[in-house]
C-alpha cells in the first residue's frame, strides 16, 4: 500500500493527476477524430429506444413510466461499447504494449480511460434524455437532481467499464463475457440511476438525495479499488 | 398446507442430487486425469 | 526428501479427504433427521417450511465460498502464489453450485407460500446477482489461457465483485422497500426457538462440512487436471514443477 502511495508521487517527474489528464485527452481526441460517440452509439442509443417503443407500447401510459428504466438500460449497453471501444483503441496498433512501457502509473491508465468514458457517456445520456422526452412523454423534470444522477451514474459505469475493459481485448475471449462481467457489477447504478431519475422527473426531486448518495458511494468505492487493483490486470 | 409437501420433498430430493451428483462428477474428474497421465506416461515409456 | 514429504503430504490428505467426506454425510443425515422427523411443522407454513433447514445453509454457503474466493484472491495478488488462485477456483465452482442450489429452494420454498416463483425478494435477488458475478467469474477463467493472467484477472473479478455485492444488496434493499413484503424467514414470530433453532444451526454446520469435503476433493481434482495438462505438454518439466507453490 505504501509503495503504491509512493508510486503516484515519485514514479516520475509528471504527478499523478497530470498522467491521468493527459491518457484522458489522447482517448477524447482519438473519440473526436473518429467520433465513435456520435457515429456509433448515438444511433445505437435511438434504435434501441425505438424498438423499446414496439416492444412495450404502443400505450404511451406504459412508455411514460418506463421511460427512466429504457433510458438507463440504454445508457449500460453504450457504456459497455464505450469501454470497449477505448480499449479497441490500444490493441489495433498494438498500443497496449506501449502503454505497458511507459513510464505511466498504470493507475493513472484507468482513470484517464475511465474519465474519457465518463465524458462521453454524459454527452450521450443528454442526447438519449431528448430522445426519451420525445418518443416517451418524460416530462424533463427537475435539471439539478438530473444532472447529479447523470453525472454520478456515468462515471460508475465508466469505472467499472474502464477497469475491466481489458478483459474485452483478451486472447480467446467470447463476445459476451464482458458485458456479463460489467452488467451484474453495475446493477447499483441501474437501480438508483433510474430511480432518481424517476423523481427527478416526477416532481420529487427532494427524496432522489438518497439514491445520488448512493451513486456517489458506489463511484468512491468503484474508483479507488479500480486505482489500486487496475495494474494487477495489465501486467504481463 | 399438506399439499405443499410436493414442493418440500422437490427440495431435499434436489440437494441430495446436487450434492451427490458434485460429489461423483468430481471423482469421475479425477479418475479421468488420471487415467490422461497414465496414457501419456505409458505412451512414452513404450 | 522433498519427494516424501510431498508423497507424505499426499496420502495423509487423501485419507483426511475421505474422513472429511464421512463426517459431512453423517453430519448431513443427522440434519435431514432433525430438519424432517424432529423439528415441529410450523403453525402458519406447515410442512413445506423445512425447507428452511436446506435453504438457509445453502445461502450461508453460498456468500461464505465467495468470502473465500475473496480472501484467496487478496492472498494470490499479495503473494503470488499459485496455491491461492487454485482455492479461488475451487471455492468459486463450489460457491455456483451452493448459490444456484439456494435460488432454487428459495423458488420452491415461495412458490407455495406466496404464489409466484419469484418475488423480488431483497436477499434473493442479491443472491442471485452473486451468482451472476460468480459465472462470470469462471467465465472469465476459461476464456483466459495464460495461467499466471488468468490468476490475475480471476482475482481481481475475486475482489471487486466481493466488494459489489454489499453496495447491490444495499440498492436492492432500498428499490424492495418501495414496496412493502415479509421475506420468507418471518416463521411463527420474529425469532425462531428451540428444536427449530437447533435444527437450522446443525444445517448450517453439515453444509459447512459439506464445504470443507467438497473443497478438499476439488482440489485435489485440479491438481490431478493440472498434472495431466503438464504430463500432455512436457512430462519431465511435469514431475519438477509439481511443487504447490
Amino acid at each position: 500500500m505504501t509503495a503504491r502511495a509512493e508510486s503516484f508521487r515519485t514514479r516520475n517527474s509528471v504527478p499523478f493527476l497530470r498522467q491521468a489528464a493527459a491518457i484522458a485527452a489522447k482517448d477524447l481526441r482519438i473519440e473526436i477524430r473518429g467520433r465513435h460517440a456520435l457515429g456509433t452509439l448515438l444511433p445505437f442509443a435511438a434504435t434501441l429506444l425505438v424498438s423499446f417503443g414496439f416492444a412495450f407500447g404502443p400505450g404511451r401510459d406504459v412508455l411514460e413510466r418506463t421511460a427512466p428504466g429504457l433510458l438507463w438500460m440504454a445508457m449500460l449497453f453504450a457504456a459497455v461499447m464505450a469501454a470497449r471501444r477505448s480499449y479497441q483503441a490500444e490493441t489495433e496498433d498494438d498500443a497496449l504494449e506501449g502503454l505497458l512501457l511507459a513510464p505511466v502509473d498504470k493507475a493513472a491508465v484507468f482513470l484517464g480511460k475511465a474519465i474519457a468514458v465518463a465524458l462521453e457517456l454524459l454527452v450521450l445520456v443528454i442526447a438519449v434524455l431528448l430522445m426519451v422526452v420525445v418518443l416517451f412523454d418524460l416530462s424533463p423534470g427537475n435539471p439539478f437532481a438530473l444532472l447529479g444522477a447523470f453525472a454520478l451514474g456515468t462515471v460508475g459505469l465508466a469505472a467499472v467499464g474502464g477497469l475491466f475493459g481489458v478483459v474485452a481485448e483478451a486472447e480467446r475471449t467470447r463476445e459476451a463475457v464482458f458485458p456479463m462481467l460489467v452488467l451484474p457489477l453495475v446493477t447499483p447504478v441501474l437501480i438508483a440511476g433510474v430511480r432518481a431519475t424517476d423523481l427527478a422527473t416526477t416532481g420529487q426531486a427532494g427524496e432522489a438525495a438518497q439514491w445520488l448518495g448512493l451513486l456517489l458511494a458506489f463511484d468512491i468505492v468503484f474508483v479507488s479499488v479500480g486505482i489500486l487493483v487496475f495494474g494487477h490486470l495489465m501486467e504481463d | 398446507m399438506d399439499e405443499n409437501v410436493g414442493y418440500l420433498v422437490a427440495g431435499y430430493a434436489i440437494t441430495a442430487v446436487a450434492l451427490g451428483g458434485y460429489v461423483l462428477r468430481l471423482l469421475a474428474r479425477a479418475r479421468e486425469a488420471r487415467r490422461r497421465a497414465d496414457v501419456v506416461a505409458s505412451r512414452r515409456r513404450g | 526428501m522433498d519427494v516424501a514429504a510431498r508423497g507424505l503430504g499426499k496420502a495423509t490428505s487423501r485419507s483426511g479427504e475421505r474422513a472429511l467426506g464421512i463426517a459431512a454425510l453423517v453430519a448431513v443425515v443427522v440434519s435431514a433427521t432433525l430438519s424432517l422427523v424432529v423439528a415441529p411443522p410450523d403453525a402458519v407454513q406447515g410442512e413445506v417450511q423445512r425447507l428452511m433447514y436446506v435453504h438457509v445453509p445453502a445461502a450461508w454457503l453460498a456468500y461464505l465460498s465467495f468470502f473465500a474466493v475473496f480472501v484467496a484472491s487478496v492472498a494470490y495478488l499479495k503473494t503470488r502464489r499459485i496455491r491461492w488462485d487454485r482455492i479461488a477456483a475451487a471455492s468459486a465452482e463450489i460457491g455456483v453450485l451452493f448459490t444456484a442450489l439456494a435460488i432454487a429452494l428459495g423458488a420452491l420454498w415461495g412458490k407455495p407460500i406466496w404464489g409466484t416463483w419469484w418475488t423480488w425478494d431483497p436477499r434473493l435477488t442479491t443472491t442471485a446477482m452473486l451468482l451472476l458475478i460468480y459465472l462470470a467469474y469462471l467465465a472469465v477463467r476459461r476464456v483466459v489461457d495464460n495461467p499466471s493472467r488468468r490468476a490475475r484477472w480471476a482475482a481481481v473479478i475475486g475482489i471487486v465483485g466481493f466488494v459489489d455485492v454489499p453496495i447491490v444488496h444495499l440498492s436492492v434493499v432500498w428499490w424492495r422497500s418501495l414496496h412493502q413484503q415479509a421475506t420468507l424467514l418471518r416463521i411463527g414470530g420474529p425469532e425462531i426457538h428451540g428444536s427449530m433453532l437447533t435444527a437450522l444451526l446443525v444445517g448450517v454446520a453439515a453444509f459447512t462440512l459439506v464445504y470443507a469435503y467438497l473443497m478438499t476433493l476439488r482440489l485435489r481434482v485440479g491438481r490431478l487436471e493440472e498434472r495431466a495438462v503438464r504430463e500432455a505438454l512436457s512430462p519431465q518439466v511435469g514431475e519438477l514443477e509439481e511443487a504447490d507453490a
